[in-house]
């Protein structure tokens, strides 16, 4: 699986360099902004003090590059921004605005997430009253916390082209070792020096990049350098790192156990639950449903505690906490119960399956999830949602690199996804056609994997009421459609979403003047996403998580209607996946729909998107397939 | 703007607690329901919530608001236990300053038929600072679990009496038994307006007589008088208790085209209109619409800086110069301050720093810029006028009060008619508005002192026209299509698309646009804003035709048909709002090989809802061997009041259902 996912990425930065052109006359060309220059100077000065400072110059030149009139100056108890200032030109050149750090509004960034972090934001924004405008700035910076190191990231934005950009890392030498970590380095040109001491890079001539659709984010194609060094100070706390195993037992050691407080008497509670089971996953399973029944998610983030779970007796007492807490609190509880549990590390996010990287020892990641060692089949468990089933693989953290901590060790991992089969949505209907072209019936919904997900943050825990108005909504496109009765179940047993509904539409096949009728076969599933064109396409696409869609509709005709004739079956194979219809007459005057399709994951080059395309327009007209109804 | 009133003599309070709930008893039938009986859809429900308000008074301070808030919730699943957190947000300005103190909360959970209580901690209470206005205090609730109830208690002190917070009667979640008490002290005299759409339940009165001691030093400069204090004195003063109550309140529910429900959510507001002593009127405050006009007129944050010009002047001569129309000097104007003052995204309908630092700085609030457009319209000699508006989000202002209005813009009047006119968003033309501006009406503040109210909705209807010319070759569709906008369209487009490059543009209209392949497009007088844009396409489509036996069946109106009624569920109980009258027509020319025959079209139909809400016309037209089809739909009121919501969904089902019917072809 490894092996796999690592060859398919350095493909993609081989096609990456056809991809760029560092042409300096096309550098402008299309771009929304140009950075003139773009200097981020750091300075280690010692484990506890890092000085940054950055000097940039960016033109706008329409309304998409206007975020770069947004300075945005994060701080918090553990750095003082030294001074800030900036200044506006107009498109001639004449200096229009000079802002100080007096002019900088001071808020709170907290967001809607959080309930509470003291960490705050000095911003500034600039309204242009015309384009091109350029907006210089420089700041100072002194940061305790040295445990992230700013990255360098020159092409950070789209459509932006880079005239240059430089990156200098200062360090005392015989005090720390340091790591790199280079991306995409090779395919731009790019000016590196390396002494002992200082590091440096630059880069110069960038035309705008763009993520197209179903394309990889500017990440994944454009350059970019992270450093780590081996000894760092966060919030109060000195660390060590050079090994994933050093960084590992640091955390343990230091952020973690400390926390564990449990008191005696959940303790003894939870073993109590347990003591007769002798399944170590089974056990799991009952610590897990128990943590998802008491606790809910609150973020509170106050000095050490953005970096450092609560104590598990709070969480305990409190019935509340961030990721890191929760997940936390369930190792706790899951060591009562004797079951191996590991606190894991990972970049969250359904989107992009972003990886820590494992070439660079440092703190990385935004998010908490528990390892369950399992022999082949080790589980990851999402603590933060009460309603996923134990064992599911959770799209949010699926099938990526994660950094597992141990006692005194610390291992990089991969998670568990599912395969397209895997994320299957079943869905099985009986109807009547009315002669005046209303349909009547019931349909079951069945789904799993990824596709459980959906109908689950769709469907679940709502009243009959608001059920009904979900599923006119999902089902929308059908004429004055009547819900007489809805269930939904969330089987997490079985990890399986049911949902049952009888419905009604009106006319649901249209009459013709002669008497005849024509009617859609697919009644509840119509698959119709096309990507759009794209004719000058420059990047690689993907699918990022395959999924069949298995459905089957028995329609009972008019008795005095019959089919003027049956469509022939279409079966259709390709590297994209499958997709396979079938239509039959079965006795009583009922019609048979059956349709299967699979989509593949997979990550395809360029000149595979146009064949994708006609792939998705065939299953389109497909999915539509109309019979005509006779008398 | 709100200002303190300082008076000089104090009231201590005394709060008369009368009530059935009391902090702590909480019931186990309580702990134990397992649903609201009224509505089982209620995540949670608020079994009782009290306010009492009094006022207090200190010497430094003046009269402030003393307003003790309690709750009591009952959260019966997961999806309720955001209910849990609070946030209070307390504003300051100048020296002045809400505070909130005592918080207390408390869960209680039950556990083997026993009681748990679990008390919020001091610790989890927190003041994030927000920004130089206000902070928030936020806390969440501990140990919650679906069936716990909560309780919270605090005390919350403000300053700004002129209009008292609204008293709630509705919330997102049932409400079974609300008491909400204000004790009004006799010199204060409020205006009182319900608002909400279910049948409000009427204030008991109450009177009683109170008797305060109070010290007093020295002398006090108030504005309502040079007041002079010594020693100790008491005071006898009558006290009007307002008792509101109410129980089994239905929670209020999101409906599509609703706007703001928050405008029908019921409630009692409060706004001060007069002081009194002995009977004497002491101050008047805003009590009809002509004081509003007066206070804002001699307002030097308002009506003083519309007479501001020099620091323009210079700029604007030449702008104007050789201009003589009134519509083109509001032209050139409007788009003189869009480009002059920038709106900095705070509303408000008083200037923060005058009009001219304003216009020096570049940026303002939205007073900041309309007030300078203002001034320069009056400048060049135009007949203008501010207009106060309440915007969606802030609600419908219910009595005659300036803090109803958080928004200016401006009206002109000419030949017999007026413009309404708002420079913050660059894409406005005139009549031509932000959507925030379309709340039902404005108050005029006329120059001699006197108000008058303006229908805020645009009077033309928009119009989206679309021409296509298509072509059905037998394996596709392909053709050209041109849609042209107008008015309240323009702005929205304008909003999306400008700062696209050319493939940007095609892509993103591709994406619009589905079934679909959009090979190129074009669109013209986009940042032109004097003029309609015209959005051109050239397309092709495998869609809107299907081969069933030895016939074709097509969609006519191809893209452009309505698939879906945006109007699903039966009952509505607020307005629809479109915010505009409009209008859409399609015209498609779509031709056929030659080796079809027609055999089948729609007919025709005209249908009209009642009392001319809309129209819809549609007709199919043969050609020889190219079919001509016609679609209109025109709406012409900008909001459609609810009795009519079953005709509206019935008319988008016809509509629906017509534009859906196929053309029928058959092989020669």
């Amino acid at each position: 699986m490894r092996f796999l996912f690592t060859f398919l990425y350095l493909g993609w930065s081989i096609f990456a360099l056809q991809a760029q052109n560092t042409v300096s006359e096309t550098t402008e060309k299309d771009a929304d902004a140009i950075i003139t220059f773009d200097d981020l100077d750091i300075e280690l000065v010692n484990r506890s003090k890092m000085i940054i400072r950055r000097k940039a110059s960016i033109t706008v030149l329409n309304k998409k590059g206007d975020h770069f009139s947004s300075l945005i100056l994060f701080y918090d108890t553990q750095n003082r921004i030294k001074d800030v200032r900036a200044e506006i030109y107009d498109k001639e050149g004449n200096l229009i605005k000079k802002i100080q750090k007096s002019d900088f509004e001071d808020l709170s960034a907290t967001d809607h997430q959080t309930l509470y972090s003291d960490d705050r934001v000095l911003y500034y924004k600039y309204l242009p009253n015309d384009y091109p405008y350029t907006i210089r700035y420089e700041y100072e910076m002194i940061n305790k916390n040295t445990a992230f190191i700013p990255a360098w990231h020159p092409v950070a934005s789209s459509g932006t082209a880079v005239k240059k950009s430089t990156y200098s890392f200062r360090y005392p030498d015989s005090s720390f070792e340091v790591q790199k970590l280079e991306k995409n380095l090779d395919t731009f040109n790019v000016y590196r020096s390396s002494e002992p001491g200082w590091i440096r890079y630059m880069i110069s001539d960038i035309s705008p990049i763009r993520r197209e659709t179903l394309g990889p984010p500017l990440e994944e194609v454009t350059p970019w350098v992270k450093i780590a060094i081996d000894k760092f100070y966060l919030a109060g706390k000195e660390g060590e790192a050079g090994s994933w195993k050093k960084l590992g037992a640091w955390m343990y050691d230091k952020l973690l156990k400390p926390r564990n407080n449990l008191p005696e008497s959940t303790v003894s509670a939870i073993r109590k639950m347990v003591q007769n089971i002798s399944d170590p996953m089974e056990r799991a399973k009952v610590v897990y449903e128990y943590m998802q029944k008491k606790t809910r998610y609150i973020n509170v983030a106050i000095g050490i505690g953005g970096w450092q779970p609560m104590r598990t007796a709070d969480v305990d007492r409190l019935g509340y906490g961030d990721c890191k807490a929760l997940t936390y609190y369930t190792l706790s509880l899951m060591e009562a119960a004797g079951v191996e549990a590991y606190y894991t590390v990972v970049y969250a996010g359904s989107s992009y399956k972003k990886n820590i990287e494992k070439d660079l020892v440092a703190i990385q990641g935004n998010h908490a999830i528990l390892c369950l060692p399992n022999e082949n089949d080790t589980i990851w468990l999402e603590c933060t949602n009460h309603k996923l089933p134990f064992g599911h693989k959770n799209s949010f953290t699926d099938d990526r690199d994660v950094w597992v901590v141990m006692p005194g060790d610390g291992k990089i991992r991969h998670t568990d996804t599912y395969s397209p089969e895997e994320n299957l949505l079943e869905i099985e209907g009986e109807f009547e056609l009315a002669e005046n072209g209303d349909l009547k019936g019931k349909a079951k919904w069945q789904s799993y994997g990824t596709q459980y997900e959906n109908f689950l943050s769709y469907f679940d825990a709502l009243s009959p009421d608001e059920l009904k108005k979900h599923a006119k909504e999902y089902l929308g496109y059908l004429h004055n459609l009547n819900i007489s009765e809805i269930e939904a179940t969330n089987n997490k047993n079985e990890k399986k979403f049911e949902l049952d509904i009888a419905l009604s539409a009106e006319h649901y096949a249209t009459e013709n003047p002669d008497g005849s009728m024509i009617m859609n076969l697919n009644v509840l599933n119509r698959n119709n996403f096309v990507p759009k064109r794209e004719p000058d396409r420059k990047t690689s696409f993907e699918i990022l998580r395959g999924y069949k869609d298995s459905d089957t509709y028995i329609i009972r005709l008019p008795s005095a209607y019959r089919p003027e004739s049956l469509p022939q079956p279409v079966r259709i194979e390709n590297q994209f996946g499958k997709y396979i219809v079938e239509i039959e007459e079965l006795p009583g005057n009922r019609i048979k729909y059956s349709r299967i399709i699979i989509l593949n994951k997979g990550k395809y080059p360029k000149d595979l998107y146009e064949k994708y395309r006609k792939f998705r327009k065939k299953i389109r007209k497909l999915e539509n397939i109309k019979i005509l109804l006779i008398k | 703007m709100k200002k303190l009133i300082v008076l000089g003599f104090g009231l201590l309070f005394f709060s008369i607690h009368a009530q059935t709930y009391k902090f702590g008893k909480v019931s186990k039938s309580e702990l134990s329901e397992k649903q609201y009986p009224s509505d089982t859809s209620a995540h949670a429900t608020i079994l009782y919530m009290e306010r009492i308000s009094t006022y207090n008074f200190s010497p430094d301070k003046g009269f402030y608001l003393n307003e003790e808030y309690y709750m009591r919730l009952k959260i019966y699943n997961k999806e309720g236990f955001d209910k849990a957190t609070v946030e209070i947000p307390v504003f300051h300005s100048e020296g002045e300053t809400e505070k909130v103190t005592g918080i207390k909360g408390v869960t209680y959970n039950l556990q083997n038929g026993k009681i748990i209580k679990t008390k919020l901690s001091k610790d989890a209470v927190f003041k994030e600072k927000k920004n130089k206005y206000y902070d928030i205090y936020k806390f969440t609730l501990p140990d919650i679990k679906p069936g716990s109830v909560v309780e919270w208690k605090y005390t919350f002190q403000t300053p700004y009496i002129k209009s008292l917070d609204e008293v709630v009667l509705q919330e997102d979640i049932p409400i079974k038994k609300l008491l909400t008490k204000i004790y009004i002290p006799e010199f204060f005299v409020y205006n009182i307006q319900y608002k909400g759409y279910l049948p409000v339940p009427s204030i008991k009165k109450d009177y009683k007589t109170r008797r305060a001691n109070f010290v007093y030093d020295d002398m006090v400069n108030a504005p309502l008088g040079y007041q002079k204090v010594h020693g100790n004195a008491a005071l006898e003063f009558k006290e009007e208790i307002n008792i509101i109550e109410t129980a089994n309140v239905p929670a209020i529910k999101k409906e599509p085209y609703a706007g703001n429900i928050n405008n029908y959510k019921s409630g009692i507001l409060y706004e001060l209109a007069q002081f009194k002593r002995d009977n004497q009127i002491i101050k008047n405050y805003t009590t009809t619409w002509k004081d509003v006009a007066k206070n804002l007129k001699d307002n030097s944050d308002f009506g003083k800086q519309i007479h501001k010009t020099k620091h323009f002047e210079d700029d604007l001569d030449p702008v104007l110069s050789g201009l003589s129309t009134p519509e083109e000097k509001i032209s050139a104007i409007l788009e003189f301050v869009k480009n002059k003052v920038k709106w900095n995204e705070y509303y408000g309908k008083y200037s923060e720093n005058g009009i001219a630092q304003a216009y020096k700085k570049g940026k303002g609030n939205v007073a900041d810029v309309n007030l300078n457009l203002l001034a320069m319209l009056k400048y060049a000699g135009l007949d203008a006028e501010p207009v106060l508006v309440s915007t969606i989000n802030h609600g419908i202002p219910m009595f005659p009060t300036e803090s109803g209005f958080n928004y200016v813009i401006a009206k002109v009047n000419f030949n017999g008619k007026h413009v309404l006119l708002d420079a913050t968003e660059k894409y406005s033309l005139p009549d031509v508005l932000p959507e925030r501006v379309y709340n039902f009406h404005g108050l005029v503040i006329k120059d001699d002192g006197t108000t008058d109210w303006v229908d805020l909705y645009p009077k033309q209807h928009s119009i989206r026209q679309t021409r296509i010319i298509a072509q059905f070759t037998g394996d596709e569709i392909k053709g050209i299509g041109r849609t042209t906008l107008s008015n309240n369209f323009l702005l929205s487009y304008r909003k999306k698309a400008i700062g696209k490059n050319k493939d940007e543009l095609r892509k993103w209209i591709d994406e619009r646009i589905e079934e679909v392949d959009v090979l190129n497009a074009r669109v013209s007088n986009l940042e032109n804003l004097s003029k309609k844009i015209t959005e051109t396409i050239q397309f092709e489509t495998e869609s809107f035709f299907e081969e069933i036996g030895d016939k074709i069946y097509i969609t006519p109106l191809l893209y452009k048909r309505k698939k879906e009624n945006p109007f699903k569920s039966e009952e509505r109980h607020f307005p629809v709002f479109f915010n505009k009258p409009w209008a859409e027509s399609i015209n498609v020319q779509l031709s056929i090989p030659e080796d079809y025959n027609i055999e089948n079209i729609p007919a025709p139909v005209e249908y009209a809802m009642p009392d001319e809400i809309g129209v819809f016309s549609y007709s199919v037209t043969p050609k020889g061997n190219t079919l001509i089809i016609k679609s209109t739909i025109v709406i012409n009121h900008p909001v459609i009041q609810k009795a009519h919501y079953k005709d509206l969904k019935e008319f988008y089902n016809k509509i629906i259902l017509k534009q859906n019917e196929k053309i029928i072809l058959k092989h020669k």
